[in-house]
């Protein structure tokens, strides 16, 4: 149970008619004046008469003199107090005093085991935000109050150091750091929360656990059994990696082949999580078939965790917290893995410890059709897009998600240490929330094996079709103004590239300046869509969209980017368009540069596959901004989780 | 072996009682990779047994490696091991026979170990894929229909292009890293043409033929085999030298065998153009087959069943 105050913790002992208050060390006294609590009774202090905070104490019967560190005698001491005047409780409330402190324990937990006398134990905390800084700065000294002891325990190894004994907590209490800091440690950067440097040491200790600011750790305990705990170091026996799979039954041919692709894996260091997420009887016996289905030296390896509430980030939440592994991966029921995106992880992690680790996934067109023995099927439609960059870049990522949620691999310390947790509130795009907030503290190695398939669904839903595109951009707007309250942490070179950005920005704002000037005059109406452009991103919007403008209006070439990204997707077939548009035929002119310069505007569409105009009519922000339609889709529509359509024609 | 009425007619019953065997040609494959193989295929022939489909299912390996790339203690602890696996035969060629007449070895048999089978069903897959668990049931399930010749399992994570109809599977090919049939299917067409294919298109051929004893080569989409092929990091299919080298001859020898004289000038020119070793070497193995009488017979006249579209043998869905 937790309490409020000191005073409430003190109200729960006994009452005096069961014996005297024991308290070793003398601190309980200072706790009592300091809190305005009352002890019923006689309170009998085992210390150095020089630890005394006043020279006498009401409540205090008397001072023994004792060697409080020969433990054997200690206990002996009490044990003779208890039957000659028998104990309502005994207090240490500065355990890190004794070097030997669970021998201690021990003893007075084998001691009071009979009884009903509360034992009451606190300890100051190691990490307390300001130790903790000062520590690793180097700056850290002991205390120079007499009488309070350096800290040797964190709120974990407290409540450890209790399970080991067997003594088990009945009532729990911290108490805040109480007086400010001191007029030096109110100037040092590090200390102070309005610095970038301590802002960010107070947002990453925030957020590892609630004891920041928690000076004194108190706890009422009990005599009870120890619960076991692992021996040795835990990391030797962890798996690699966990999989974190969600899943909500529904999808069962999918689910099999996902399984399938992980009983395949060449490297076999992992443990495999799957989260049943709102799960329905039915359903849970399609999954419980399908695992049971699985070799046996991938069921041994598997758990299944069930979560009935919250949104899509609350399994995954679940599953981290479950996750064994040195890293954590996430997979969804409907993607898949080649045979090396185990082995691939690993070989990053062998060169890059600490660091949040990125594979290459390709995308694939994919449709739902009829099974021969009922249910559905997958089938491949088009071939493997290139849609991902082969190295993950931070600022891309800021202004839109970029990789696949199976793409990456998280080092666990992330969530488990550092106390990061997918938001509950998002419905969307939760994957992309949690990677920036982790990609910023610890980084992004990455290899260019393509191990991964995203597959974008035609005909069936996904988690971009479930939500509308008011959901996605509110989610997308929380998460950037997020970001943007967060102070940061800049990999070496990223001052450069934002200062490139910054000179661009200068650059391209003259340049639009002297153009705004010219434009109306000299170029006429066909380009008063590109001028509209202009004027409503200046001066702070998209560079490359600028330049581009700039060059077109200029009567430079097309984005080599946007002509790359025709000529490497389905969507844009070549040969359709030449035989669907004669006249572009007869040209010669390139298909591609024909559909970026005058098909699209046209409103002729670039191949069977995709609608155009009916990717205008459902986005009409994306017509309002000018741009072509499929080279939005490509870049930002897929992230944005837009539909498309294909042409009349060609639906069967 | 008389058959006492067509075929196509007898396969409308379907035999639960016979064995299925799985066949496969070991080359330099590693037991890691095979023992990984087996212990999916276990699983997914105990659910085809209990659904009825078969009485049993046997593993047959031919070993076409310089030396043996099994033991008999290995073999020995994976009969133990994988109970539904009636058995798990094993035969060492002694030299490399290539697909095509590795897989009609182990079907007729070999001079050190008669494997000759019976009237049951077979399977000829890539040693090292992976069955998902209902694989066979699906496969079976597509195959009892009358008329099917050939059901092809659909592999992952790379998908095979080809098309296929999306209610009935038809397909121009099927690829023999994962197929079930009738052996007396297999017997009826003669097997694979190991005189004319070593390695590759050995499958086209073998589908074509049995299209043009007219039965049905579909592609069973929920019948899933993982084949552990991986894209280059440009995204490209990557292939082997000997994959590029018999891929090249068989374009010719398909385009031969299958009555297109023009097509194979054409191969032929661009061959020679291309100035590259693996094709000219294909061009040069093709002229001394045909100098020495050495070429099949010509088939599909009428041009009813082969296709040759743009470098493919069937119309593809997209191109890898």
């Amino acid at each position: 149970m937790v309490v409020q105050s000191f005073k409430e913790l003190i109200c729960g002992l006994p009452a005096a008619s069961s014996g005297v208050h024991l308290d070793i060390g003398g601190d309980l006294i200072r706790l009592l004046l300091n809190s305005g609590a009352t002890l019923s009774g006689n309170v009998v202090v085992l210390a150095d008469p020089a630890t005394r905070t006043r020279p006498e104490e009401p409540c205090v019967s008397e001072w023994q003199t004792e060697n409080l560190f020969d433990v054997a005698h200690l206990l002996e001491t009490i044990q003779k107090i208890s039957s000659s005047r028998g104990l309502a409780s005994i207090s240490i409330l500065q355990v890190e005093r004794w070097p030997d402190i669970e021998h201690l324990l021990r003893g007075l937990r084998d001691f009071l085991i009979p009884g009903t006398c509360p034992i009451i134990l606190g300890t100051r905390n190691l990490a307390r935000r300001d130790v903790a800084v000062k520590l690793l700065l180097g700056c850290h000294e002991p205390p120079l109050e007499p009488g309070v002891y350096a800290p040797r325990f964190t709120r974990r190894t407290f409540d450890a150091l209790l399970n080991d004994v067997g003594l088990l907590p009945s009532q729990e209490l911290d108490i805040l750091k109480s007086g400010a800091l001191t007029r030096d440690e109110s100037l040092h950067p590090a200390l102070a929360t309005n610095t970038p440097l301590g802002a960010l040491l107070a947002s990453l200790r925030n957020q590892a656990d609630p004891h920041a600011e928690t000076e004194l750790f108190i706890r009422t305990c009990f005599p009870g059994t120890t619960s076991a705990r692992v021996s040795g170091k835990a990391g030797d026996l962890r798996p690699f990696l966990s999989v974190v799979m969600r899943t909500q039954g529904q999808r069962p041919d999918c689910l099999r082949d996902v399984l399938l692709s992980l009983a395949a894996q060449s490297d076999d260091d992992f443990e495999l999580i799957v989260t049943g997420h709102r799960v329905g009887d039915e359903e849970k016996r399609v999954i419980d078939k399908l695992l049971a289905a699985t070799p046996t030296r991938l069921r041994e390896r598997t758990r299944y965790l069930q979560v009935n509430t919250g949104s899509r980030a609350t399994p995954l939440n679940a599953g981290f917290e479950a996750a064994r592994g040195q890293y954590i991966a996430m997979l969804d029921d409907d993607d898949l893995v080649f045979g090396h995106w185990v082995e691939t992880f690993h070989d990053l992690a062998r060169t890059h410890a600490g660091q949040m680790l990125r594979v290459v996934c390709v995308a694939q067109s994919t449709e739902q059709i009829p099974a021969v023995a009922g249910g559905s099927v997958a089938r491949a439609a088009g071939t493997f897009e290139r849609r991902y960059s082969e190295r993950f870049d931070m600022f891309q990522h800021l202004a839109s998600n970029h990789t696949p949620c199976m793409a990456i691999a998280y080092p666990r310390a992330i969530f488990h240490d550092l106390g990061l947790r997918f938001d509950d509130r998002l419905h969307t795009t939760e994957d992309w929330d949690f990677m920036m907030r982790a990609a910023l503290i610890c980084g992004v190695a990455s290899s260019p094996e393509i191990t991964a398939i995203y597959r974008i669904w035609s005909n069936r839903t996904n988690s971009q079709t479930l939500h509308d595109q008011e959901l996605w951009k509110t989610n997308e707007v929380f998460i950037k103004k997020r970001l943007d309250l967060s102070p940061v942490l800049l990999e070496p070179g990223m001052l450069g590239k934002i200062r490139e950005l910054v000179q661009d920005s200068e650059q391209l704002a003259a340049i639009t300046r002297s153009l705004s000037v010219r434009v109306p005059g000299a170029i006429g109406t066909a380009h008063a869509r590109e001028v509209t452009l202009l004027s409503r991103f200046l001066p702070d919007r998209g560079i490359r969209i600028l330049r581009d403008t700039v060059r077109r209006l200029r009567g430079n070439r097309i984005s080599a980017d946007d002509v790359r990204l025709l000529e490497n997707t389905q969507l844009f077939d070549a040969d359709w368009y030449l035989s669907t548009y004669p006249d572009v035929a007869e040209s010669g002119m390139d298909p591609v540069l024909h559909y970026l310069r005058h098909g699209a505007p046209e409103g002729r569409n670039p191949g069977p596959l995709f609608n155009g105009t009916w990717y205008l009519e459902q986005h009409p922000d994306v017509a309002r901004s000018g741009i072509n339609p499929l080279t939005h889709y490509l870049k930002h529509g897929i992230g944005e989780g837009r539909r498309i359509k294909p042409l009349e024609a060609h639906v069967e | 072996m008389v058959i006492q009425a067509p075929l196509s007619e007898r396969a409308a019953c379907w035999r639960p009682d016979s064995v299925l065997t799985v066949q496969s040609v070991l080359y330099g494959t590693l037991p890691d990779g095979l023992e990984k193989a087996l212990e999916n295929l276990d699983l997914s022939a105990r659910e085809a047994i209990e659904n009825g489909l078969f009485k049993a299912v046997k593993v047959a390996y031919g070993d076409g490696s310089p030396t043996p790339v099994l033991d008999d203690a290995t073999l020995e602890s994976w009969r133990n091991r994988f109970k539904n696996l009636s058995a798990i035969d094993y035969v060492f060629f002694g030299k490399n026979l290539g697909s095509a007449r590795g897989h009609n070895t182990l079907v007729t048999g070999h001079h050190q170990a008669p494997l000759a089978r019976g009237d049951g069903f077979m399977m000829v897959m890539n040693p090292d894929v992976i069955v998902a668990y209902d694989a066979l049931t699906n496969l079976a399930i597509r195959l009892k229909t009358p008329g099917i010749g050939l059901v092809e399992a659909r592999q992952m994570p790379i998908e095979h292009p080809k098309d296929y109809d999306r209610r009935s599977g038809d397909t121009v090919w099927a690829s023999t890293a994962c197929v079930m049939l009738d052996e007396r299917v297999f017997h009826q067409i003669g097997g694979f043409d190991a005189d004319t294919f070593f390695l590759y298109c050995d499958d086209v051929d073998f589908s074509w033929r049995m299209r043009l004893a007219g039965w049905r080569v579909v592609f069973e989409p929920s019948a899933v085999a993982f084949h552990d092929k991986r894209l280059s990091p440009n995204g490209a299919w990557m292939t082997s030298a000997a994959e590029r080298y018999y891929s090249a001859e068989a374009a010719l020898l398909l385009a031969h065998k299958y009555s297109r004289p023009e097509l194979v000038k054409d191969i032929l020119r661009y061959f020679r153009d291309s100035k590259q070793d693996d094709l000219l070497r294909a061009a040069k193995e093709f002229e001394r087959r045909r100098a020495a009488g050495l070429l099949p017979l010509p088939l599909d006249g009428d041009h009813k069943v082969a296709v040759f579209e743009g470098g493919e043998y069937a119309p593809h869905r997209f191109r890898l």
